[in-house]
């Protein structure tokens, strides 16, 4: 009688066992699941970061750059502000016809340089 | 009676320890982000300008340049001046027979008075911040979509 009792319980327990195995196992399946999630999410995070501090430097560096050509324009133009041309031009066209004519080569020689370190980028 | 003791405690371990004893498989996590790579548009050629000819023109006297010394090769006004105009000649004389040399002897030209001048510097003064700031807005999307090196941005040339 005592047997069969032992017997008895052995089998509910090695259902009970078998059972929370499987349970065991499907956990252990979903904290793989969540562990790759999490890793998944903690690497998108660290792109998104590291993507955000590239494009806030690059960001600056355009502002700072985009600030120093207005600046760089409002200087040569400032020339015209601080002499009166017309005046000098009739007083002295020969002196303000070579003056204008170099000013002219360099500036369109500074914008082909522009143009050109625009166009080398991707051969870079 | 003993082995029978001896199967039931066995049963009992194997059964409470929940096969823990048994080995499991080790899940390995590898995570490795896509990255898009972004093709690069093929960058326009560089600009090729031409300069202009002046012509500043008033009617003030041209006055010759001065003599150049034959043993230092420098202008030296004590030597004299040079005679290439006739007395009285004009940077608008000037102008004019410059002119009619190159168009057999008719005038015309392309006049622009120094108010202009001035604007068209300024036009060209705009188109030279506007070519440089999108060109910086281009270096700009090439920096952030490229895994590379740094690209050199624009060099800012400012005169003392």
């Amino acid at each position: 009688m005592l047997n069969k009792i032992l017997i008895g319980i052995i089998v509910v327990m090695f259902l009970g066992g078998s059972f929370l195995y499987n349970k065991n196992q499907e956990l252990v399946k979903l904290n793989a699941a969540y562990e790759v999630r999490d890793a998944e999410q903690k690497k998108t995070i660290e792109a998104i970061q590291k993507n955000m501090q590239k494009t806030t430097a690059e960001l600056t560096g355009l502002q700072t750059r985009n600030q120093q050509y207005e600046e760089e324009m409002a200087e040569y133009l400032d020339i015209f502000r601080r002499h009166n041309l017309a005046k000098l031009a009739s007083a002295k066209p020969g002196m303000i016809e070579t003056r204008v004519n170099n000013k002219t080569k360099e500036v369109f020689d500074g914008i082909e340089e522009d143009s050109k370190r625009i166009s080398d980028l991707n051969s870079n | 009676m003993v082995l029978k003791k001896i199967v039931s405690v066995l049963a009992i371990l194997t059964v409470i320890s929940g096969c823990s004893l048994l080995p499991n498989k080790q899940v390995e996590i590898i995570t490795k982000p896509v990255e898009l790579e972004i093709v690069q548009p093929v960058l326009p050629r560089p600009l090729n300008l031409k300069e202009p000819r002046w012509y500043v023109v008033s009617d003030a006297k041209i006055i010759e340049a001065c003599l150049k010394d034959p043993e230092t090769k420098k202008p030296n006004c004590k030597l004299g001046r040079e005679d290439k105009y006739p007395e009285g000649y004009t940077y608008l004389d000037r102008f004019i027979d410059d002119i009619k040399k190159q168009h057999g002897g008719d005038i015309v030209f392309v006049a622009m008075s120094v108010e202009d001048y001035e604007l068209m510097s300024y036009n060209t003064q705009e188109l030279k911040r506007y070519i440089n700031q999108l060109g910086e807005v281009i270096v700009y999307y090439r920096n952030v979509t490229v895994n590379d090196e740094q690209a050199e941005a624009i060099g800012i040339k400012v005169e003392d």
